[in-house]
C-alpha cells in the first residue's frame, strides 16, 4: 500500500530526536508569542521566520510547521480569553469563546478548541496522505465566477453570526465591505476613499482592524461594565470538559472537520469561509439556537476544528499547485523554497522525503501542541484572574506593540485607535462586530472576482449560472436568503400586530 | 539596452574560485587611496532596508546579501523589513536617513525605475538616491496553457493578430511587471488585442491559467518550471540575454527577433544620496563578493535561476538611467500611472 | 420622540445613513464604468446605496417602535480618554522617544482608567511590564523599534 509507505517514510523523517525538538521548540515559541494579545500568527511568523534560516531544511520547516500551528493556536487563545483574533479565521472563535470565558469557562473553551484541533488535524493530515493529488484538480475548477458566488453565500452566512437584529447585522456587513474598499482599486490603480493618506494606499490592515473592533472595544466596555475585578470570569471552576460538554462538542468537532476539509481545498477565502460556515451549520441544527452568542461550545468547537482541517487542507493547494491561501501560509511557502523544496506539481515525486516529512511533521506538530498546551491552559486561564485594573494596561501595551510591529507605522496605530473609539460606539448601538470583520475581509475578494468575472464574460452575467459550481453556491445562496428574510418578516409582523 | 557594463559573472566559470583573492587584492588597493571615512566603513552595524515583508523575493535577496556583506566585513548586518505601498515607504524611509552608508535600499525594480512613472506624488525623488550596486536580475517567462493550441512564440503572436480579442492574459495586478511586459510585448509585436485581467499576487494569477481563465502570463521562471514539466502550461520565450539555466530548451525572446523585450526584474543596492563614492565603491566591492560564494551560487543561481549582476557604482548609475527610460515609456504604454 | 433618540436602533440606523452618505459623496469622482469594465466606483456606490436603504429601514422601524432596543447607556468619558489616548500618545512617542518611554506611557496612562487605579501599584506594574517586554520584544526577538531615545 502505497499511503502506508508514504507515511511511514514521513514519520521516518519527522521522528527523529532531533527533529522532535525542533517542532517542540517551534509549537512552543509559536504558541508563547501567539497568545500575546495583538500579536497575530503573520507577525509571530515573520518574528520567528528568519530563526528557522540557519537550521538544516527539515528540521527547519518543521519548527517552521510548529510556529504556525503554535501561533495559530495562541490566536485563538486571545480570542477566547480576551476577544481579540489573531488571524482572520478565529473571529468566528470570539463570538462563543469569549462569552465562555466570561462565564467561567476558558479553561473548557481553550481544551476543546486545542482536542478538536487535533482531531481535525490528524483526520486532515490522513486526507492529504491519501487524497491531495486527486483534490489539487478542485482548487483549479475555482475560476473568478465560482469565487463571486462563494464570497456571496459566505457574506449571507455571516448573518448568523449575529444574535440580534437582522437588519442590524446586514447594516455591519455592507459598513465592512465599505471599509474593505479602503486603498488602491487593484483593477486601475486608482485610490479611494484613502483621502491623501499614503499609508491607506494597500488599504486598511487586518491588525489594527481586529485590535481596535475586538481589542480597545472590549477593553472600553468592560471598563463601563463597572466589575473590574477579574471582570471575565465570576469563578473559574474547571478546566476540563464535563460530559455534557464532551457530549455537545463531540459531534460538533466531527461536523467541523468535516466542512474545514473541504472548504480549504480552495485558496483564497476557503479557511476564512470554513470557520463561520461551520457556525453556521452548527446553530442550525442546534436544538437551542439562543444559545449561540452567548457560550454555547459547539459555538466554538466546530468553528476551531473547521479552522484547523482547512489549514491543513489547504496545504495541498499550496505544495501541489503552488498557490498559497493565506498570507501566513504564503510566508511558510517561501520558507519551503528557501529550504529548497518548490512547491508544485512535481514536489511529491521530485521530493519525496521531504514532502512526506513535511506531511507527517504536520501530525507531529499538531501533537505536540496538544501535548504543550493543555497543561498550559491553567496557566492561561490563571492570568486571567490578574486584577483587572492591571490587566488591561498590559493588553492594550500588546495591542500597541502589536500593532506597530506590523508595518513599523504610527499610522497604523492611530487607526487602530480610531477603530476602537467607532467599534466602541458601535457596540453601544447595538451593532454585532463579527459580520462588519467578515464583510471587511470578503469586500475586495468579491469585488475582485465579481469584476475578474465580468471581464472574462465580457459583461454577460450568465456565466454565474452556466458554471455548474457556481450555479450551485448560488442557489443555496438563494435557499439562505429566504430562510432568513421570510422568518424575520414574518417576525416583524407578529410584532407589529401585537402593538397595534 | 546596455548590457556590456554589468559584469556577467555567470559567464565566467572561473571568476568564483578565483572570487576572494582577487577582490581581496582589489580592496587592498582601493583602501590604499581612500579618505579615511571610507576605510574605516563599515566600523558599526550596516542596516540593509528591504521594503517588503520577510518571506518574499526581496527579503530573500536582502537576507543573503546580509549575511554575505557580514562574512566580508566581519561586521554585522542586519535586515529591516519596512514593508507597504509597492515599496514606497521603504524607499521613503532610507531616502531621509544619514547618506554614510550605514543604511542601504535592498531595492527591486518598483523602487529603482518604475514607481517613479507610476506614482505622481511620491514622498520621495529618484535623486534622493545614489546607485550601489546592481545585485541580481530575476528571469521570467511567457507561458501559455496547452489548450490554446500554440507552442511557438509566432504561432501566438499569429493567433493574437488574428483573434485576440477572444483571450485574455492575467497578471499579479496593474503596475507589475508582468502587466507592463506583457503590453510592452503586445506593442513590440505589433499590437493585438488581448484583455487584461489583473488578479492579486501571482499565486491566484497562477490558478487563474490552470482553471483556463487566462491564456497567457508572464511569470518567473521558478514558478512555472514545475508546471511546464508537469505540461500544464507550455513555454513561449525567456527573458533575459541568455537561456534560462533551468530550461535550456526554451528560447529567449532575442533569438525570436524581440531583442528589446526585457522581463522579469532587477535587484540592486541604493544609499541616501551623497553617500561618498568610496564608501559606494566598497559596498559595491563586498557584495560583488559574496554573491561569488559557491555555496550562494548552487543554490540560487542553479536552484532559482536567479542572474548575479554585480557592478561598480558608476556601472549601476549608467544601468538605471537606461533602464528607467524604458520604464516610462512601458508605464505609459500600460497605462498603469496611479494617483 | 424620548424612547425614540435614547434608543439604540435609531442612532445605528443614522450611523449607516450617514456612512452611506459619505460612501456616495467620496465616490463621487470614481469612475462607474459599465458592466463589462466595471470602474472603481462602480462597487462602493452600489454599497454605500444599500447601506443607506438598510439605514432608513431601521430607523424607520425605530421611529415606529416595531422594535425594543436597548438603551445607549452612559458614556465612561475617563476610560475613553484614557484608553484612546494612550494609544495615540504610544503612537506618537515610539518613533521619536524610543520603545521603553512608549511602552511606560501607555501602560501608565492607560492604567488610569480604571476607577480602581491605585497610584503606587500601578507605578510598580509599569516599571515591571516594561522590563519584561523590552527584554522580549527588543533583545528576544529583536523587534525593529528604536529602543531610547538616543537609539
Amino acid at each position: 500500500m502505497d499511503l502506508l509507505a508514504n507515511i511511514m517514510l514521513g514519520f521516518s523523517v519527522a521522528l527523529t530526536p532531533e527533529n522532535l525538538m525542533y517542532g517542540f521548540f517551534g509549537c512552543l515559541l509559536g504558541t508563547a508569542i501567539g497568545v500575546l494579545p495583538g500579536i497575530g500568527p503573520i507577525a509571530t511568523i515573520s518574528l520567528l521566520l528568519p530563526a528557522t534560516f540557519a537550521l538544516p531544511p527539515i528540521g527547519g520547516l518543521i519548527m517552521l510547521a510548529g510556529i504556525y500551528y503554535g501561533s495559530q493556536y495562541g490566536g485563538s487563545t486571545t480570542a477566547i480569553l480576551v476577544n481579540m483574533p489573531g488571524e482572520s479565521s478565529a473571529v468566528v472563535t470570539c463570538v462563543d469563546g469569549y462569552q465562555m470565558a466570561r462565564k467561567g469557562r476558558a479553561g473548557a473553551a481553550l481544551t476543546i478548541a486545542a482536542l478538536g484541533s487535533f482531531f481535525a488535524g490528524t483526520v486532515a493530515t490522513l486526507v492529504i496522505a491519501g487524497l491531495a493529488t486527486p483534490l489539487a484538480d478542485i482548487a483549479v475548477r475555482f475560476g473568478p465566477a465560482e469565487y463571486t458566488s462563494l464570497m456571496l453565500l459566505g457574506l449571507l452566512a455571516s448573518v448568523v453570526l449575529a444574535s440580534g437584529s437582522f437588519l442590524k447585522a446586514l447594516g455591519m456587513i455592507f459598513l465592512g465591505l465599505l471599509l474593505g474598499s479602503v486603498g488602491t482599486d487593484v483593477n486601475s490603480g486608482m485610490s479611494r476613499y484613502t483621502f491623501s493618506f499614503f499609508e491607506l494606499a494597500e488599504g486598511i490592515n487586518f491588525v489594527p482592524l481586529a485590535v481596535g473592533i475586538f481589542g480597545i472595544t472590549e477593553i472600553l466596555s468592560n471598563l463601563e461594565r463597572r466589575h473590574q475585578e477579574t471582570v471575565s470570569t465570576q469563578k473559574v471552576n474547571r478546566l476540563w470538559l464535563s460530559r455534557k460538554d464532551l457530549r455537545q462538542a463531540a459531534p460538533a468537532v466531527g461536523r467541523g472537520t468535516i466542512v474545514g476539509s473541504i472548504l480549504g481545498l480552495i485558496p483564497g477565502g476557503g479557511i476564512l469561509l470554513s470557520t463561520f460556515a461551520a457556525y453556521a451549520v452548527e446553530k442550525k441544527i442546534s436544538a437551542h439556537p439562543e444559545e449561540f452568542g452567548h457560550g454555547a461550545i459547539q459555538g466554538v468547537a466546530g468553528p476551531e476544528s473547521a479552522n484547523n482541517a482547512a489549514s491543513q487542507i489547504s496545504f495541498i493547494p499550496m505544495l501541489t499547485l503552488g498557490i498559497p491561501p493565506t498570507a501566513s501560509l504564503a510566508m511558510m511557502m517561501w520558507a519551503m523554497t528557501i529550504h529548497g523544496i518548490q512547491p508544485g506539481p512535481l514536489v511529491m515525486s521530485a521530493n519525496p522525503q521531504l514532502f512526506w516529512g513535511l506531511v507527517a511533521s504536520m501530525w507531529v506538530g499538531n501533537a505536540i501542541l496538544v501535548v504543550l498546551n493543555l497543561p498550559l491552559i491553567g496557566l492561561w486561564v490563571k492570568l486571567l484572574q490578574v486584577p483587572y485594573r492591571l490587566l488591561f494596561p498590559a493588553i492594550l501595551l500588546f495591542c500597541g506593540i502589536g500593532v506597530y510591529s506590523v508595518n513599523n507605522s504610527a499610522f497604523d496605530v492611530f487607526i487602530a485607535t480610531l477603530l476602537g473609539g467607532f467599534g466602541y460606539v458601535l457596540r453601544k448601538l447595538g451593532c454585532e462586530p463579527a459580520p462588519f470583520i467578515l464583510g471587511f475581509i470578503i469586500g475586495p475578494m468579491l469585488e475582485q472576482n465579481l469584476r475578474r468575472a465580468m471581464l472574462i464574460s465580457r459583461g454577460d452575467p450568465s456565466i454565474f449560472i452556466e458554471r455548474p459550481i457556481s450555479a450551485v453556491l448560488l442557489s443555496i445562496t438563494a435557499v439562505m436568503v429566504l430562510l432568513l428574510v421570510v422568518p424575520a418578516f414574518r417576525r416583524t409582523r407578529q410584532k407589529a400586530f401585537q402593538e397595534d | 539596452m546596455t548590457r556590456k557594463n554589468n559584469d556577467l559573472i555567470e559567464t565566467r566559470g572561473w571568476w568564483s574560485r578565483g572570487a576572494g583573492l582577487l577582490s581581496g587584492m582589489a580592496l587592498a588597493t582601493a583602501m590604499a587611496v581612500m579618505p579615511a571615512s571610507a576605510q574605516d566603513y563599515p566600523d558599526k552595524t550596516v542596516t540593509l532596508v528591504v521594503p517588503y515583508n520577510p518571506g518574499g523575493a526581496t527579503d530573500t535577496i536582502g537576507r543573503i546579501v546580509a549575511d554575505g556583506l557580514a562574512k566580508v566585513w566581519d561586521q554585522s548586518v542586519v535586515v529591516e523589513n519596512k514593508p507597504g505601498a509597492g515599496s514606497n515607504i521603504g524607499a521613503a524611509y532610507v531616502a531621509h536617513q544619514p547618506a554614510d552608508g550605514y543604511t542601504l535600499l535592498v531595492a527591486t525594480d518598483p523602487a529603482l525605475v518604475l514607481n517613479q512613472w507610476v506614482y505622481d506624488d511620491l514622498p520621495y525623488k529618484a535623486s534622493d538616491f545614489d546607485p550601489v550596486t546592481h545585485l541580481i536580475n530575476v528571469h521570467s517567462i511567457l507561458v501559455v496553457p496547452p489548450s490554446l493550441g500554440v507552442s511557438t512564440l509566432e504561432e501566438f503572436v499569429d493567433l493574437m493578430k488574428k483573434d485576440g480579442s477572444k483571450y485574455n492574459y492575467g497578471s499579479p495586478g496593474v503596475g507589475d511587471g508582468s502587466h507592463i511586459g506583457m503590453e510592452w510585448f503586445k506593442n513590440e509585436a505589433g499590437g493585438f488585442e488581448m484583455t487584461h485581467i489583473p488578479y492579486t499576487g501571482m499565486g491566484p494569477t497562477v490558478q487563474g491559467m490552470l482553471s483556463g481563465d487566462i491564456q497567457a502570463l508572464i511569470v518567473s521562471v521558478v514558478t512555472a518550471q514545475q508546471h511546464i514539466e508537469a505540461g500544464k502550461m507550455i513555454p513561449l520565450a525567456v527573458s533575459g540575454s541568455v537561456r534560462s539555466p533551468m530550461l535550456p530548451d526554451v528560447p529567449t525572446f532575442a533569438e525570436q527577433g524581440y531583442p528589446t523585450i526585457r522581463l522579469g526584474f532587477s535587484a540592486g543596492l541604493l544609499a541616501p544620496a551623497g553617500t561618498p563614492l568610496e564608501v559606494r565603491t566598497k559596498i559595491a566591492d563586498a557584495a560583488r563578493e559574496a554573491l561569488s560564494d559557491p555555496a550562494f551560487r548552487e543554490k540560487f543561481v542553479d536552484g532559482f535561476g536567479y542572474e548575479v549582476v554585480s557592478s561598480s557604482p558608476d556601472e549601476f548609475a549608467e544601468f538605471l538611467k537606461t533602464e528607467s527610460e524604458v520604464a516610462r515609456k512601458k508605464v505609459e504604454l500600460a497605462g498603469a500611472k496611479k494617483n | 420622540m424620548d424612547r425614540i433618540i435614547k434608543g439604540s436602533d435609531f442612532w445605528a440606523g443614522v450611523l449607516f445613513v450617514t456612512f452611506g452618505l459619505a460612501g456616495l459623496w467620496f465616490g463621487l469622482g470614481y469612475p462607474f464604468g459599465t458592466t463589462a469594465q466595471m470602474g472603481p466606483g462602480y462597487f462602493p456606490r452600489v454599497i454605500s446605496s444599500a447601506l443607506v436603504l438598510i439605514g432608513v429601514a431601521i430607523v424607520v422601524r425605530a421611529v415606529r417602535g416595531t422594535t425594543d432596543a436597548e438603551p445607549i447607556g452612559i458614556w465612561p468619558i475617563r476610560a475613553i480618554v484614557m484608553v484612546l489616548g494612550g494609544m495615540v500618545i504610544f503612537g506618537l512617542v515610539a518613533p521619536h522617544l524610543g520603545f521603553v518611554a512608549a511602552a511606560a506611557a501607555i501602560t501608565a496612562i492607560a492604567g488610569l482608567a480604571s476607577s480602581e487605579v491605585r497610584i503606587g501599584e500601578l507605578l510598580v506594574f509599569t516599571v515591571l511590564l516594561v522590563i519584561a517586554v523590552t527584554a522580549v520584544f527588543i533583545y528576544g526577538l529583536r523587534l525593529n523599534i528604536p529602543v531610547f531615545p538616543w537609539g
